[in-house]
């Protein structure tokens, strides 16, 4: 039995992963031909009002940029295949495969730090207001999951900065480098998932304790504190993954914003800059970066269903 | 039940953990140790590069007049004096200049400088392979430039290593504005060994110049860490460090300025008032003008209504400037009337522009054959997407346009590479809102790029050949004062031609809390900081 | 003969279960505070929105330049901002933008999702791989990046926020269609019209649509408080419609500088999203509960 479970887990990861393949080319081929249809290119932006056209079609020349299009994506794709993703048109001197190394363990960090904020702070809310159900605790954390909800992040932000930054003095504005740092932007990109778990948790808490078997449970002169986290709470949890796995998502998405209302040097400031600056190879590769992401964070989710709830089949 | 405890404890955990996850990063260093100083400045942008041989924007600029030095600098009066050169002669005839360069120069490696170095920085700096957009502006002007730049040669045959204390650098015409080019970052020397040690990469391992600070750590999008060069031939520093930190929002940096996370800030336009009415912060706050203007281009090449002259002239007198400045920008710049901004050389105070008169403005237009607006063309004016500023503005002048003239203007906000290339083309966009900011402090770099015929900035189809002949004399003229008449003279005739609506010369605001002293701070920004104190 | 008078009695039974399902549902949403104040929360935005030129104190472009930047007052009740334009108004106008917006997008990918949901789940096949690929691919890619590139490279208007929102929000749509049409493929009411010779066409519209209504309608409704959001977050980065038009999303980008000056400016329209992204959510919630009582939570 668990041989056949291991081995089926790994035909479908593997099945997964294969799938995986061509849609990453597709968007990689999307990218690239969306770049090129753009109306701008990053040599005039790079230049400015400076420099007459003359120069920008010479450095255009000299980058390539003049070849035909089916030219310069399979350099790029035989590039990538070799490790080389090559250098941004706009910060010289500093290639993306370096920008990548700064960049993601500070976007991982910080992603897993507002994660980890989100779903232990959304299930302890969502618990205690579902054992307090109706009482002022329970209003008070279905307020604040409320606000979490339809507070985006770009009005919250700013709220926070006055708040705990220039009023309180707990935390800097902004800057990188200290524990202290992380504090704002995690709270901000923890908001949503946060609220969604807490309410999720709230009702799918409520639904289980309604159940026959935690009755009988009771019945049986169990403890209280036995029957919620025993019986209730690992129950309660399916939903919750679900969830979970939904707000991954927003976590990824909010990192642009958060990172770049908050000074954070992660690898989504990068890529929101490079779609302004039109540098198509800091694009391709952030992209990229984002669809493997996901791919491979929805392979887990699926993956953690099937371990939560037996019920559910690899197919 | 759930303790109030257990809530606690388990809060306490996710704390601990949080930090755990958060401090295991490594790579970042703590701040500097309390009894070093450091100015700590912001950056408005990652800097693209500090390869001084490519770069365009005023970020980078910022880092690397710290880090490097040239022939020649701009002084607090924007004189250009020596630097790396102790003195020069000037031919007769006005294009060979001949320098003589200081002995006690060393790189941050130790090696001294000598003539060769720049003899290497500048072909450098010409050499396609780098693909630098700004040398052929700078340096463009050296005989044999052009050779170099095309790939014809590798040396230009205009700058000569005369002995290793003496260079001697021709150029194709006499030009009195040549010396104002070299204080550009083109004209900073390299180290030819460390260029070539650190290959690609060499603006990250290898940033070895002759100024007043080292680079110690960039880390990207967050901050750039200089240290003081203890052996600077102008004189060791008087901070041991500046931590520039890069934050893109205006608004963060203000805050984290009154935060007390930085040192000195530009206030941002909505803050002004705020910022005079505090009476703590209105003391720690600087005026200077910044050499640049913001305008609204007519083209007439697109849009043949502007071709009357009644029309240009009515479009730039029915626009209220002073609510403008007062109102729109909080008096965060000056209005503008002529063209070159105070503190530019040849600056006119007397040069008052055309007023803003409603009457005459709609007379204008009727005369033109446009009665109330009636029969006008449609009209769209673009302004640079994702600019508040920009936005602000065009969108007042549209309401002005509409009050005073009745004329319905549309707006359209257009991406910045694509606002830029369609603008260039000088035949796409009928009118749009832009600033020229100084490159060098010469009336050449606003007079003669933005209105004689034929320069690649002239844009508008504006030719004017008493403008053109006064332009092209005073270009060659040694003479300051003489210069500087024909130059006003320029600038009366193409402010009644309304080429442009002038709008409003920039100033920086600038705060600079009580303990910092020594910034010296110019219509080019800030000079660079070795004699920049801190006095906790 | 007989079987078709059969089969017609159980038509019409289906019919009136239909009936008095949606009459349940009505109920139980009528008796739901939550929903019935979202409701006329999001009906009186629609009205404002509607008649904004009779409701408004000003236009969304008069600039009252004596009164720039002024917090509220008798004259200005919301306050004006830089350019001395009534805030009230520009929320009312903003409301057009955003509501137009959500009105337009969700019409678009809820017709695109429900068209390519059922075709991929009626045929599987073919159509199904291609179309669950499509998916996969726009799956695999945060929404927000994708519509960011679409809008740099198309430009900034108001059209193509509708394509590029549209384009990043079918996919859901389609998913769940799909998945419903699937299990009911397999029903025996399906089964019993296709025995009747029911053509392809036939069978999808007048039997399986009717019943893909409920999950349809409380997706989209949920989706639109998504796509608000969407709207405001792009014309925040300022890739939205053109000045001087008002959008909730540009007038706190607008304002914002005004934070620490004039506080209370910025947050008036980060409010009126912040409630209608909620009235939206809230009538989605109360949608599901009385559409399918078993997801009540």
């Amino acid at each position: 039995m668990e041989r056949v479970g291991l081995v089926s887990m790994t035909n479908y990861i593997l099945r997964r992963l294969l799938i995986a393949i061509p849609t990453i080319l597709a968007i990689s081929l999307i990218t690239f031909i969306a770049g090129y249809l753009s109306p701008s290119d990053p040599i005039t932006i790079m230049l400015g009002d400076k420099g007459d056209p003359a120069t920008v079609e010479r450095v255009k020349h000299e980058y390539g940029l003049d070849k035909p299009l089916w030219e310069q994506y399979l350099s790029s794709v035989w590039n990538a295949l070799h490790g080389n993703l090559g250098l941004s048109f706009f910060y010289r001197g500093w290639p993306i495969a370096d920008m990548f190394k700064q960049g993601l363990p500070i976007t991982a960090r910080l992603g897993l730090t507002a994660a980890l904020l989100g779903v232990s702070l959304g299930i302890i809310l969502g618990v205690v207001s579902a054992i307090k159900r109706g009482t002022w605790v329970d209003k008070l954390a279905m307020f604040i999951s409320l606000l979490g909800i339809s507070i985006p992040s770009f009005v919250l932000a700013p709220i926070l900065i006055i708040i705990l930054a220039m009023n309180l003095h707990l935390v800097p504005v902004a800057g990188w480098g200290k524990p202290e740092n992380y504090v704002l932007p995690a709270l901000v990109l923890a908001a949503r998932p946060l609220s969604l778990i807490a309410r999720i948790t709230r009702s799918s808490m409520l639904d289980v304790i309604r159940q026959d078997y935690i009755r009988t449970a009771r019945a049986k002169g169990l403890g209280e504190r036995v029957v919620i986290y025993k019986h209730a709470l690992k129950n309660a949890l399916i939903p919750v993954l679900t969830v979970t796995g939904m707000t991954l998502g927003d976590l990824l998405t909010g990192s642009f914003i958060v990172e770049t209302i908050f000074n954070v040097p992660g690898i989504g400031r990068a890529s929101i800059t490079s779609i302004y600056q039109r540098d198509y190879p800091v694009i391709q590769a952030t992209t990229l970066m984002y669809a493997v992401t996901f791919v491979m964070m929805n392979l887990i989710v699926d993956l953690l269903y099937t371990l939560v709830d037996p019920r559910i089949r690899y197919s | 039940m759930i303790r109030k405890g257990q809530i606690v404890a388990a809060l306490g955990l996710l704390l601990v953990f949080a930090l755990v996850v958060t401090g295991c990063g490594g790579g970042q260093k703590a701040a500097a140790p309390a009894s070093k100083t450091v100015f700590r400045f912001p950056l408005s942008a990652e800097p693209p590069t500090l390869d001084p041989a490519i770069m365009v924007d005023g970020v980078s600029i910022t880092v690397a007049q710290n880090v490097f030095d040239g022939l020649v600098q701009f002084n607090e009066k924007s004189e250009v004096v020596g630097a790396i050169a102790k003195s020069w002669d000037i031919s007769p005839d006005g294009k060979t200049y001949t320098f003589h360069l200081r002995d006690d120069v060393t790189f941050h490696n130790g090696r001294k400088v000598t003539a060769e170095d720049f003899k290497y920085s500048l072909n450098r700096a010409l050499n396609p392979a780098l693909k630098s957009t700004v040398a052929p502006l700078y340096l463009g002007d050296i005989v044999g430039a052009k050779d170099v730049i095309d790939g014809k040669a590798t040396e230009a045959s205009g700058i000569k290593v005369l002995d290793s204390k003496t260079l001697q650098i021709t150029i194709d015409a006499p030009k009195a504005y040549f010396l104002a080019k070299l204080t550009y970052p083109t004209g900073f020397v390299v180290t030819k060994e460390e260029v070539e040690k650190g290959g690609d990469k060499w603006t990250e391992t290898n940033l070895i110049g002759t100024g007043p600070f080292k680079l110690k750590q960039w880390l990207h999008n967050s901050k750039v860490i200089l240290e003081a060069n203890d052996k600077y031939f102008q004189g060791r520093p008087k901070v041991d460090s500046i931590e520039f930190s890069i934050v893109t929002s205006e608004a963060t940096q203000m805050s984290m300025y009154e935060n007390g996370e930085l040192d000195m800030v530009y206030v941002p336009a909505s803050d002004i008032k705020r910022v005079m009415d505090d009476p703590k912060l209105s003391k720690e706050l600087t005026i200077v003008p910044h050499a640049s203007i913001q305008y609204m281009a007519l083209n007439a090449n697109v849009f043949p209504p502007f071709k009357d002259i009644r029309v240009r002239q009515a479009f730039n007198q029915a626009i209220n400037k002073d609510d403008l400045v007062k109102v729109v920008l909080q008096d965060s710049v000056v209005k503008a009337g002529g063209i070159l901004p105070p503190g530019m050389p040849g600056y006119n105070p007397d040069q008052k522009g055309l007023p803003f008169d409603v009457d005459k403005a709609k007379k204008l237009l009727t005369e033109a054959g446009y009665p109330d607006g009636k029969g006008f063309p449609e009209l769209t004016i673009y302004i640079r997407a994702g600019n508040a500023t920009y936005k602000k503005i065009g969108e007042y002048i549209q309401g002005q346009l509409l009050k005073n003239l009745g004329l319905k203007v549309q707006l359209q906000e257009q991406e910045w590479g694509k606002f830029l290339a369609d603008v260039k083309k000088k035949t796409v966009v009928p009118a749009y809102l832009l600033a020229w900011g100084a490159d060098y402090m010469d009336p050449q770099n606003f007079l003669s790029i933005l209105f004689r015929d034929g320069s690649p900035n002239n844009r508008t189809g504006y030719n004017n050949p008493q403008v053109n002949d006064l332009l092209d004399k005073a270009d060659t003229t040694s003479d300051p004062a003489t210069r500087m008449k024909l130059y006003q003279q320029a600038e009366n005739i193409i402010v009644s031609d309304v080429p442009l609506v002038p709008l409003d010369y920039g100033r920086d605001n600038i705060l600079m809390k009580p303990y910092v002293k020594g910034v010296v701070n110019t219509p080019m920004g800030p000079l660079p900081f070795h004699k920049v104190q801190i006095q906790k | 003969m007989l079987t078709m008078i059969a089969l017609s009695n159980e038509d019409r039974k289906i019919e009136e279960e239909g009936r008095t399902l949606w009459q349940d549902a009505w109920r139980r949403l009528v008796h739901n505070p939550t929903a019935v104040i979202s409701a006329l929360f999001i009906i009186l935005l629609v009205i404002v929105a509607i008649f904004a030129p009779f409701i408004a104190p000003y236009t969304y472009y008069d600039q009252d330049i004596s009164h720039a930047r002024e917090n509220p007052s008798e004259r200005h009740p919301l306050g004006t901002d830089e350019l001395g334009r009534d805030i009230l108004s520009r929320i009312i106008y903003g409301a057009r933008i955003s509501l137009s917006v959500a009105t337009v997008v969700i019409s678009i990918e809820t017709f695109l999702g429900v068209l390519l949901g059922m075709l991929a789940g009626y045929y599987q096949g073919m159509a199904d791989m291609i179309i669950m690929r499509l998916t996969d691919i726009m799956f695999s890619f945060p929404s927000l990046l994708l519509a960011i590139l679409i809008m740099g490279i198309l430009g900034s208007n108001i059209f193509n926020i509708f394509f590029a929102l549209s384009l990043v929000g079918w996919p859901g749509m389609a998913r769940i269609v799909r998945g419903q049409v699937l299990s009911l493929k397999g029903q025996d009411f399906v089964e019993a019209a296709r025995a009747t010779g029911a053509t392809d066409l036939k069978i999808m519209v007048s039997h399986i649509f009717p019943n893909l209504l409920s999950p349809v309608i409380v997706t989209a409704t949920m989706h639109v408080a998504g796509i608000i959001l969407s709207e405001a977050t792009l014309s925040f980065l300022g890739i939205g419609v053109q000045p001087p038009f008002p959008s909730w999303g540009i007038m706190v980008n607008e304002l914002s500088p005004l934070l620490r000056s004039y506080p209370m400016l910025p947050l008036f329209p980060g409010i009126i999203l912040a409630l209608t992204v909620l009235a939206f959510n809230f009538l989605g919630d109360g949608l599901r509960d009385a559409l399918d009582p078993r997801l009540k939570g």
